[in-house]
């Protein structure tokens, strides 16, 4: 009997041990049958009515990137009536496997912003293998022109857009970034606004310029966000680093470094016309001046900076009142703060246009630099 | 209270955090999800006390036991039986709850057979093994799971793009009166106790539940219970999550580990859950089989001393895992599992704890001396 139990055992251990010969390989496909997609740009189509041009950026496996004198890149385009049907397409083209689930960015015409989102976006959320954590953006010119620029300091293996985005290399309050489930859930919720980068190239072509930013309206025209104010909405909801503020009093002009943006904020409806306050706390030091500055006198310009501070805050929250616009998700908060009832979004969408902004700034100034 | 106890309770609690669950959840969430939530926690509590409670009357006894020395024939027998099929039937609807993951996130080019297949073998091995090996197994695998999905979850209650205005937004639906589907499906991961219908053989000193054991329990069960719905809420949105049929691949999909070695951590948190989700099945079917054998032994089924019932029953299981995973649709799997949460999980926990009083009943007329 035991001598069996023992056989069986060990058979059952062979068994489970066969399927390991299956492992070899990346599901039955091995990486030099696949390129590997490392950017989706979609702009409308021109030839195909209500259709849309698809371009793949597509990096090619190599043994040693050392070898490589210059960039590895394809690119591919083509146009149909949906998405699915021109990587479909696309497929026909390529003689590897097209693997989307590397990809990390998505470029949006700016034409395709006031068109039904869904038609074009259902495909990247439906299908299970794009990562959810990819950049969305939009293209200055257009998706298939920005998607296929190489910036002069792009390097060999390292994709420059996705340094823009990720935060491990370049971090500039100016760069907004937007991820895929961000801009689902933005899109598909009731009071807020989905926001988007801009990224443009410079007139040399040398390089990308990525310091605007785009509001979506639910078909509508989008509305365009001017760099001081994309620098503002990014420090204020995500505590971007690297801000830093001119101010110009009198004869002394210094350039302020705020590294810590703190933002909180509350509807008020039961005193007086409904208000929003908002109270907003920096933390800082001086980066720059044209003066010698007195340490003791940190209060001061504490104050100075505060104040101009809160006027653009102000500006930036009135136009995109002005606009009927809310990325910041102000309807949200509304939403947030009341139990639920019928009618919830109406009551905030005829409050919104005629709300206060009450601002508070605090600046604290911890010292001026290296030199007094 | 015994800490195998606990794995037995807890395992089955986090499997279905990323399977049916959430997506059920979520579906209702405008419709009184959260006061179902708060009920399930009291009956989820107050069913595993009075299951606990009850087996201690037995120790180290499996229901079969209980019910064959206890319990006229005719009644033993249909219940095991019934038993037996209901457990199967749940550890069958998260093989493909499962299978359908892998297959959609991790490898959408394998056949499904194949995904099964290296399933069901694994699980094969684990049902055969010794209800002791089987505890064992599951405090190795336990041990070394809890660590990432905790990580991953600690990650996302502190990412910055988590908005908790769509958590708060979920929380001001308490206003409406409780749902009987959301209350079911979220009772059902808190019914871990029942596997001592064959588990409890292990337990030789079953005590009833300590005040402080159940405490801890609930407290996990509505750490759980709470992250499971309102987590995704967080990262999908509230109006745009009922859509998607995993919520919480999704969430996982959208936490960014900027520093870690895959950015992409959703493979880590598959990884994890599929690694407890074996744990479970294994427990489930180990507990039909054993249930089975008891119903149907075949004293004569035998090659040389070996008997094959066991063997056979495992082949039953097989044939009708991959005939089952190859024919369901996704929405088919949906409504089976809401059916078996609203129907059959009410009637087999009645069934389980009537018999078990019966028995008890029938134990004190036996043996009056033993009643106190």
């Amino acid at each position: 009997m035991s001598r069996y139990k023992k056989m069986i055992k060990r058979s059952l251990i062979l068994i489970l041990l066969l399927p390991l010969l299956t492992q070899a390989g990346c599901a039955f496909k091995d990486i030099d049958k696949r390129v590997f997609v490392v950017g989706i740009g979609i702009d409308p189509s021109e030839k195909v009515r209500h259709g849309f041009k698809v371009t793949l950026k597509m990096i090619k496996p190599v043994g040693d990137v050392k070898s490589v004198p210059s960039q590895t890149y394809a690119y591919l385009t083509h146009e149909s009536e949906s998405v699915a049907e021109a990587i479909r397409m696309l497929e026909t083209r390529v003689d590897k496997v097209l693997d989307l689930g590397h990809n990390r960015i998505i470029l949006l015409n700016e034409k395709l912003l006031s068109k039904d989102i869904d038609t074009f976006m259902d495909f990247f959320t439906r299908r299970g293998d794009i990562q959810m954590i990819t950049y969305m953006a939009v293209a200055g010119t257009t998706a298939e022109e920005t998607i296929s620029f190489e910036p002069e300091t792009e390097t060999p293996a390292s994709i420059a857009l996705y340094n823009f985005f990720d935060n491990t290399g370049t971090e500039s309050p100016y760069v907004l970034t937007t991820f895929l489930f961000e801009f689902r859930r933005q899109v598909l919720s009731k009071g807020v606004n989905a926001i988007l980068p801009i990224i443009d190239i410079n007139e040399d072509k040398t390089a990308f310029i990525i310091n605007n930013a785009i509001v979506l309206k639910l078909e509508e025209k989008p509305v365009k966000l001017s760099e001081v104010e994309t620098k503002y909405f990014n420090s204020l909801l995500y505590n971007a680093s690297g801000f830093s503020y001119k101010i110009e009093k009198e004869d002394l002009i210094m350039v302020l470094n705020i590294d810590t943006v703190k933002m909180k904020y509350k509807i008020v409806l039961d005193e007086g016309p409904p208000r929003i306050d908002m109270k907003v706390t920096k933390y800082g030091v001086i980066g720059e001046s044209n003066k010698r500055l007195d340490i003791s006198n940190l209060k001061k310009y504490d104050k100075t900076a505060a104040e101009e501070m809160k006027k653009k805050v102000i500006e930036l929250l009135t136009k995109l009142q002005e606009n009927d616009i809310d990325p910041f998700g102000f309807g949200l908060r509304y939403r947030a703060t009341r139990l639920s009832r019928e009618g919830l979004m109406d009551e905030w969408d005829r409050i919104y246009p005629e709300i206060e902004f009450n601002v508070t700034m605090d600046v604290n100034l911890k010292s001026t630099g290296a030199v007094e | 209270m015994n800490r195998f106890l606990f794995y037995l309770i807890l395992i089955s609690m986090m499997t279905y955090m990323v399977s049916t669950t959430p997506r059920t959840l979520i579906e209702e969430s405008a419709n009184g999800t959260v006061p179902s939530l708060f009920l399930a926690i009291i009956a989820g509590m107050v069913v595993t006390y009075i299951i606990i409670s009850k087996f201690s009357h037995f120790p180290g006894q499996g229901l079969p036991e209980i019910l064959k020395s206890y319990t006229p024939k005719w009644f033993a027998m249909p219940i095991l039986f019934i038993f037996s099929i209901v457990w199967f039937y749940v550890g069958l609807s998260t093989l493909i709850t499962y299978t359908f993951i892998i297959n959609r996130f991790l490898l959408p080019e394998m056949s499904i057979y194949v995904v099964v297949l290296t399933f069901v073998l694994i699980i094969t091995y684990g049902i055969f093994m010794t209800t002791k090996s089987i505890f064992y197994m599951s405090e190795i695998i336990f041990l070394i799971v809890i660590p990432f999905i905790l990580f991953v979850q600690i990650k996302a209650y502190f990412s910055l793009h988590l908005n908790m205005d769509y958590i708060r937004i979920a929380i001001m639906q308490v206003n409406q009166l409780p749902n009987y589907k959301s209350f079911t499906t979220a009772t059902f991961i808190a019914m871990g106790a029942a596997n001592l219908v064959i588990f409890n053989r292990y337990f030789k000193k079953l005590k009833k539940p300590t005040r402080k054991g159940m405490s801890l329990l609930t407290l996990f069960f509505s750490y759980i219970l709470l992250t499971t719905y309102f987590l995704p809420m967080g990262f999908g949105g509230f109006d745009s999550l009922d859509n998607a049929l995993y919520p919480w691949i999704l969430t996982s999909d959208s936490i960014r580990m900027k520093f870690g070695l895959i950015e992409r951590i959703v493979f880590i948190f598959i990884g994890a859950f599929l690694a407890l989700s074996v744990v479970t099945i294994t427990m489930q079917w180990h507990i039909s089989i054993q249930l089975l054998s008891s119903v149907f032994y075949f004293k004569r089924f035998k090659w040389k001393s070996v008997n094959l019932t066991l063997p056979f029953f495992a082949l039953c299981f097989w044939a009708f895992s991959i005939y089952r995973a190859k024919t369901v649709t996704s929405d088919a799997l949906y409504r089976g599992v809401e059916f078996f949460d609203m129907v059959i999980l009410p009637i087999t926990i009645t069934l389980l704890i009537g018999s078990l009083w019966l028995a008890k009943r029938g134990a004190a007329s036996k043996c009056p001396d033993t009643k106190k």
